[in-house]
């Protein structure tokens, strides 16, 4: 029988989750091995995030089950197909936080919280790839940064490598 | 609309965040970036910054030198060019040609830097990402009396203690009175930072190698070219980036043939396997390969792969466990040592080389005064410390 946890989101949501899955989160190992997570496990990430960092979660641990099911003979060949699972799961997964930033975003610093580097990555990943054709006033606004250059400076930078704004 | 992301109360990434976001970037929209706002613009000038994104693992991709027979031109029947293929994966092999920007002889590239000969007696510096030059002093090396330059072999790198790029040159000389090569080789380096050169002196360098190639390849500190002895006995010459010396490291311990010099034609090919030195082998009438791989000051035989039907000839390293190959139609092939794959690569040629270029953000010009304009915000990088380190 799997060991339950119960997480709870900041808006008071409880999700009940198997150990080993949230176990992959470094901040919740630590917190049920130094004993501090006895009944409810209060989070500071809102429901709507909490729910796609579990998602993600699941999905990994999913992996990990198969694969020490596995034996040698044939483990290629299933680990391709696999692969090819996981790359569409991955896609889905990417397509709907590209839709909405405020839940990519609140997920990159939940994982950051959650101390989770395969999702962290992978989300740092996801945003490198959205912004990495933009111009900088289309990041200003994504990142919500006031551009403290003065003209004249900003002038000099972007003739330094003008070819770098060509499309 | 877009709609404005409000995520903490002030809408932003946290900066260790952003600093990993943007660690993940091509070069081309980290130099656009840098006019987003002056922290932006400090941090993509930071020198740790650079190094660890010059350092991100899928920081590779593929430069192809091919050389084919075009029978449709009576004049010029052998052709090359060079080609840079962005596709990280290899699957869509279009490519750029960068013969036009690059013409003549070239080196590298190491950390995405050319050394380039095309100009007489000079060299440039060529990064090939951000574009940017640097031609080099003249390098006016002091020889002996009645020599003359025979062949020149080089080597371009971190010093890593110094944190200092060179590019060391060894000069195999030839003495006109006597009508032989001449004792010593002269060795010149030229140090990136203090934009000069100097002779080395203090070691006899000896003159009887036969260089594989004209570059090298480079590891952590140290550069190394495969090299043939007078006796046939083949050997690889290192050379210290800091301390400055060179010795002379043997090779694995392969079987001889009993001819020697048949032997020696065996081709190896010397490259970086998983920040290894590896030196790949086949031997020329077998079907199989076996990669040893310089581990604690040792060779040990690390894989071996096939044996084939067909014949292959050894071209390169790419990712782990994947190799570049000729095929005995002259096709390049890719092969993938842990799934057994052959992938071809539909190219045809007589010869090819396959460099691997790092995008790098290394900065080739003259020290950039708008640095010393901005009061860069340190914080930013002081925050991400353990990321960077």
């Amino acid at each position: 029988m799997a060991i339950m946890y119960a997480l709870k989101s900041s808006d008071n949501e409880i999700f009940e989750v198997e150990q080993k899955v949230i176990e992959q989160s470094e901040t919740i190992k630590k917190m049920i091995e130094d004993g501090a997570a006895t009944g409810e496990i209060p989070l500071q990430v809102s429901s709507k995030t909490l729910a796609k960092v579990l998602e993600w979660c699941k999905q990994r641990q999913h992996k990990t089950v198969e694969n020490e099911n596995d034996d040698n003979k044939g483990k290629r060949k299933k680990e391709r197909d696999e692969d090819d699972d996981i790359k569409e799961w991955e896609n889905k997964f990417s397509d709907e936080l590209k839709a909405d930033k405020d839940v990519l975003f609140d997920l990159l610093l939940a994982s950051n919280y959650l101390d989770l580097p395969a999702l962290l990555s992978f989300l740092c990943q996801l945003v490198a790839d959205m912004v990495a054709g933009k111009m900088p006033e289309e990041i200003r606004r994504m990142f919500n940064i006031e551009n403290d250059f003065t003209p004249e400076e900003e002038k000099a930078i972007t003739a330094e490598h003008g070819w770098a704004f060509q499309p | 609309m877009e709609r404005e992301i409000i995520l903490t109360s002030d809408g932003a990434l946290p900066d260790d965040l952003v600093v990993e976001t943007l660690l993940r970037l091509p070069v081309k929209s980290l130099l656009r970036f840098r006019s987003v706002c002056r922290s932006w613009y400090g941090l993509v000038k930071n020198s740790n910054f650079i190094y660890k994104h010059l350092k991100k693992d899928d920081n590779i991709r593929a430069m192809i030198r091919c050389t084919y027979y075009d029978d449709t031109d009576e004049y010029d029947e052998l052709k090359s060019y060079f080609s840079l293929v962005p596709d990280k994966t290899l699957r869509d092999l279009s490519f750029e040609n960068l013969d036009p920007k690059i013409p003549g002889i070239r080196i590298g590239p190491y950390d995405g830097i050319f050394c380039l000969f095309n100009n007489p007696r000079r060299i440039t510096l060529w990064n090939v990402t951000t574009n940017e030059f640097r031609v080099l002093p003249k390098c006016r090396a002091h020889l002996p009396c009645y020599t003359t330059v025979h062949y020149s072999n080089f080597g371009f790198g971190l010093d890593p203690i110094a944190d200092d790029y060179k590019l060391v040159i060894i000069l195999t000389l030839w003495h006109e009175k006597r009508r032989e090569f001449y004792d010593f080789s002269h060795v010149t380096v030229y140090t990136f930072s203090t934009n000069s050169w100097r002779d080395l002196k203090g070691f006899e360098m000896r003159h009887d190698y036969m260089y594989d190639r004209i570059d090298n390849v480079y590891l952590n500190g140290f550069c190394y070219w495969l090299v043939l002895r007078t006796d046939y006995h083949k050997a690889i010459l290192s050379f210290d980036m800091n301390g400055e010396m060179f010795e002379e490291i043997q090779g694995p311990n392969i079987p001889e043939r009993e001819d020697i010099f048949e032997s020696s034609l065996i081709p190896w090919t010397l490259g970086i396997y998983e920040d290894s030195l590896g030196l790949l082998y086949s031997d020329k009438y077998a079907h199989s390969f076996d990669l040893w791989m310089m581990k604690g000051g040792s060779w040990i035989k690390y894989l071996t792969f096939g044996p084939f039907i067909e014949t292959y000839q050894p071209i390169g390293y790419w990712r782990k466990g994947e190799f570049f190959l000729q095929s005995n139609n002259k096709r390049l092939i890719l092969y993938n040592s842990e799934i057994k794959e052959m992938r071809d690569l539909g190219i045809t040629g007589l010869w090819f080389s396959v460099h691997i270029l790092k995008e790098s953000l290394i900065p080739i010009k003259g020290e950039d005064v708008l640095v010393d304009l901005f009061d860069i915000p340190w914080n930013i990088l002081g925050i991400t410390d353990s990321i960077l380190s």
